[in-house]
């Protein structure tokens, strides 16, 4: 097609369209198109330009609500598909702008909503918005930005402006490209210019200051980034190892039935001095879809006994996160009342033989292959509890209708569950600690001998496979049988200095565990989330060295929440490690060095208890790739005793 | 801590019955598919991409790469349609460039495989068909475009045929299109049971049937 064939087309079509349309005026706006085109060579940046107009037009006759049964509105309507046709078989560029024009076209619409007879109501906009949509694109059904947008208008109309926002935050992107790089007093350039000075303008007087501050924020990384990389037009910003932080965004979860909270953390005390830290965070992943959080966690304390609990639903099945809840409260309920009065027997000697177990993985001694027969009946309790969630859901409108009209299956509640129960020997004077675990699926429990810088995984690392492929609650067959659950329950029986336990959401970040789970207990030490009492004081030259270099390992970290982007700092122990010229081994052996190296920035948060501080750390610490839910529990001895 | 990354593999048909608007569908559909990708953080983060095509020969023009420093590769339309040697490449490709778990390091996500072709074989393929729908190496995603690409011949190289009743730029358009909401939709469902298939798969638009 020829850019006369193009324009002769489209005044044509103007005329026919509005009777009072004035040739000369045609006449002008072509001048001023050839004179455009001669700058600037190219058919689509014409087709562009042109398109915008006539959107705007059309967009006027769509959105005045008296047109709403005249024949200008449909034949606006008829006009705006025939066009949005058009555009569809032409490059993406040009969608995109037409996109922006409609989503600039409703700001400034919103601005003057108050003060004419003329008010725009947030239906008719997005009412307008989805037949646009609809037409623009086949996929816009299963758009899971669309469906936030109508959910949360239906259950919040006071929203209206957040919502604009969100949508108009990719725009403001392309906005200040053009601002940025078209040539100056193009009129791709003023249109932009203009634009950004209504949406400051509208963000100033409407928005909450968040907001603002979120949309500047946006801003200044765009320009940051812009001012070392001159953009070639209408390409997508490509560059090597590009980090896409500004991507990430922060949703309300979709409203609907047995929501997760966003968060949770928690504490308990142990006898003997020890105590259970938990916390766990909606994943990056969730955040930005607007999902929930499907791990899940339980702690308790009963008679001499710790029990830890956590489970991560199926990241494929829509409500996982109920079977992964169920599991856990049925098995920590269910260990508390078994525990209570459970007492190992007094034994004068304790050692490996204790722990023997025959060649199907029953421990010899009697009271501990009880302790075993209790973990794997909670585990056998956890799954009737799956099962019964999902009996009483079968049937209801709300789940089938939730997936796409079919009916719930068993599958749909799948679970991990990772089990640990946790007690203190006296022997020899000294504190020993004995911990069994129970495990179906991935995840991690490790533990850190007290005296040396050594993690015992509890449990086997299955090589071969895929990341992601793992077994669920649901899906061992036969379900749970015992000899199945034999193998996957392990003991540990020595001075402890702290087990972790977590969902694969922080274990995959730590892979592999044998040296991952010093670095993890190390960031926990550092970030003084587990407490080290007294620190063994440095040489002038060591804090003189750490001082100067505290920059290489406390970094201010970003993380986004519901009020915006957050930041706080965080520090790390590999790097740290390096600093100190330490191996992590080293650093472990003697925490208590390693507790001198916390930056003072994390040593005065002290109205933060320590699981609040493990929430946050569990927010903020990024690795490219990591964006699952996570989960962390740590039992660890509160006063040092030694 | 080694990248879990998704791989994702291209394998089109550059064949001469590809020549003109259909190999140039291709080259635009590549476009919006990096675009596509580009703006959603997880597959930013996540997602390899390569490309094989095959004429007369097989070849990878882009061997596993970054999503962010991928370069369009030069696509021509010319000879015969070797699917053979392009499945035998593709398997070779798989084992060399994609980690499996191992006591050391996590392994990537299960590689996705989309093939796309609009003729029939003209080289021998049926050993490697099978040694591909036997091995559960990937997730091979295979679409028929146009009538002339035989749909029985896909079904033994995997369960998942996608075809079009022909060979137009709206339906190749369409499936690129298609191919990036699946690359999304794997993205995002991080765990699945060990003998699942892909089951998040969406559905695909109106000029593309499942072939069951």
């Amino acid at each position: 097609m020829t850019v006369d064939e193009i324009m002769a087309g489209l005044i044509w079509k103007l005329e026919l369209d509005y009777p009072g349309f004035d040739p000369q005026q045609a006449f002008q706006y072509e001048q001023a198109v050839q004179a455009y085109l001669h700058e600037h060579h190219g058919v689509d940046n014409l087709v562009a330009v042109i398109a915008s107009v006539l959107t705007t037009t059309e967009l006027q006759v769509l959105f005045n609500p008296h047109n709403q049964q005249s024949k200008t509105y449909t034949e606006a309507f008829s006009h705006w598909i025939t066009l949005l046709d058009f555009i569809k078989r032409e490059k993406t560029t040009i969608t995109n702008l037409i996109n922006q024009q409609a989503t600039t076209f409703i700001l400034k619409n919103c601005m003057t909503a108050n003060d004419s007879a003329n008010l725009v109501s947030p239906e008719l906009i997005l009412s307008q918005l989805r037949k646009k949509l609809y037409w623009w694109h086949e996929y816009v059904e299963h758009s899971k930005d669309w469906q936030y947008l109508e959910i949360c208008l239906n259950n919040h109309p006071d929203k209206l402006n957040q919502l604009i926002a969100e949508m108009s935050k990719p725009i403001i992107a392309s906005e200040l490209k053009l601002l940025l790089t078209a040539p100056m007093d193009s009129p791709q350039r003023i249109r932009a210019k203009q634009y950004w000075e209504n949406l400051l303008q509208y963000i100033k007087t409407r928005y909450n200051p968040q907001i603002f501050e979120r949309i500047i924020h946006e801003a200044t990384t765009f320009i940051a980034k812009q001012s070392n990389h001159q953009l070639p037009n209408h390409t997508m910003i490509r560059e090597p190892n590009y980090y896409p932080q500004s991507l990430w965004r922060w949703r309300p979860i979709l409203p609907g039935e047995e929501n997760h909270p966003e968060w949770a953390c928690q504490s308990e005390t142990l006898p003997h001095g020890f105590k259970i830290i938990a916390a766990r965070v909606r994943g990056k992943k969730h955040k930005h879809e607007g999902t929930n959080c499907d791990d899940w966690f339980e702690i308790a304390r009963s008679g001499e006994w710790g029990i830890i609990a956590v489970a991560d639903g199926a990241g494929s099945k829509m409500f996982s996160r109920i079977g992964a809840r169920e599991a856990c409260q049925a098995a920590s309920r269910y260990l508390v009342a078994q525990l209570q009065e459970h007492h190992l027997t007094n034994r004068d000697t304790w050692s490996t033989e204790t722990f023997a177990r025959n060649e199907i993985y029953q421990f010899k001694e009697p009271d501990i292959e009880l302790t075993q027969n209790f973990l794997h009946e909670a585990m056998r309790i956890a799954y009737e509890a799956v099962e019964k969630a999902y009996y009483d859901r079968d049937n209801s409108k709300y789940y089938y209708k939730a997936l796409g009209n079919r009916d719930l299956t068993l599958n749909d509640f799948s679970t991990t569950l990772l089990l640990a129960i946790h007690t203190v020997i006296t022997y020899k004077a000294t504190h020993y600690s004995l911990v069994l675990s129970c495990q179906i699926g991935d995840g991690i429990a490790a533990a850190i001998y007290k005296n040396k810088a050594v993690t015992s995984v509890l449990g086997e690392i299955e090589p071969n496979g895929f990341s992601g492929e793992t077994q669920f609650l649901t899906s061992t067959k036969p379900p749970l049988a015992t000899n199945y659950l034999c193998t996957k329950t392990f003991p540990f029986f020595s001075p402890l200095r702290a087990l972790m336990v977590m969902t694969d959401g922080v274990a995959d970040d730590h892979f592999p565990p044998i040296t991952g789970m010093l670095r993890l207990f190390g960031d926990m030490i550092l970030n003084g989330i587990i407490p080290i009492t007294d620190s063994v004081g440095l040489s002038q030259e060591e804090q003189d060295l750490i001082k100067a270099k505290q920059s290489d390992y406390v970094k201010v970290q970003e993380y986004l929440t519901e009020q915006g982007t957050r930041v706080t700092c965080m520090s790390s122990v590999a790097e740290y490690a390096q600093i100190v010229n330490q191996t992590l081994e080293e650093l472990i052996t003697i925490p208590t060095r390693l507790a001198a190296g916390i930056p003072a920035e994390i040593a005065t948060q002290l109205d933060l208890t320590p699981e609040n501080r493990l929430q946050l750390w569990l927010e903020t610490y990024h690795v490219r790739g990591s964006f699952d839910d996570r989960t962390l529990v740590i039992l660890f001895e509160e006063q040092q005793t030694t | 801590m080694s990248l879990r990354r998704l791989p994702v593999y291209l394998l089109l048909d550059c064949s001469s019955s590809m020549t003109g608007q259909p190999i140039e569908q291709v080259r635009q559909g590549l476009r919006a598919l990096l675009d596509d990708l580009s703006t959603e953080p997880m597959a930013v983060e996540t997602v390899y991409l390569s490309v094989i095509t095959f004429n007369s020969t097989a070849q990878q023009v882009i061997p596993l790469t970054e999503l962010m420093q991928f370069k369009e590769p030069q696509i021509q339309a010319s000879g015969a349609t070797a699917l053979g040697a392009a499945l035998l490449l593709l398997t070779d490709c798989l084992e060399k460039e994609v980690r499996k778990n191992t006591i050391n390091q996590k392994g990537d996500w299960k590689p996705l495989v989309f093939l796309m072709t609009d003729g029939m074989p003209t080289d021998a393929w049926e050993v490697a068909a099978d040694a591909l729908k036997q091995q559960k190496i990937a997730n091979l995603i295979a679409f028929a475009a146009g009538p002339g690409a035989e749909v029985n011949n896909l079904k033994r190289i995997t369960d998942i045929v996608l075809k079009s009743d022909e060979l137009s730029p709206g339906a190749l358009k369409a499936f690129f299109q298609w191919m990036s909401q699946s690359i999304l939709r794997t993205g995002k469902s991080v765990q699945i049971m060990a003998t699942e298939s892909p089951v998040n798969l969406p559905p695909p638009p109106p000029q593309i049937q499942i072939v069951p």
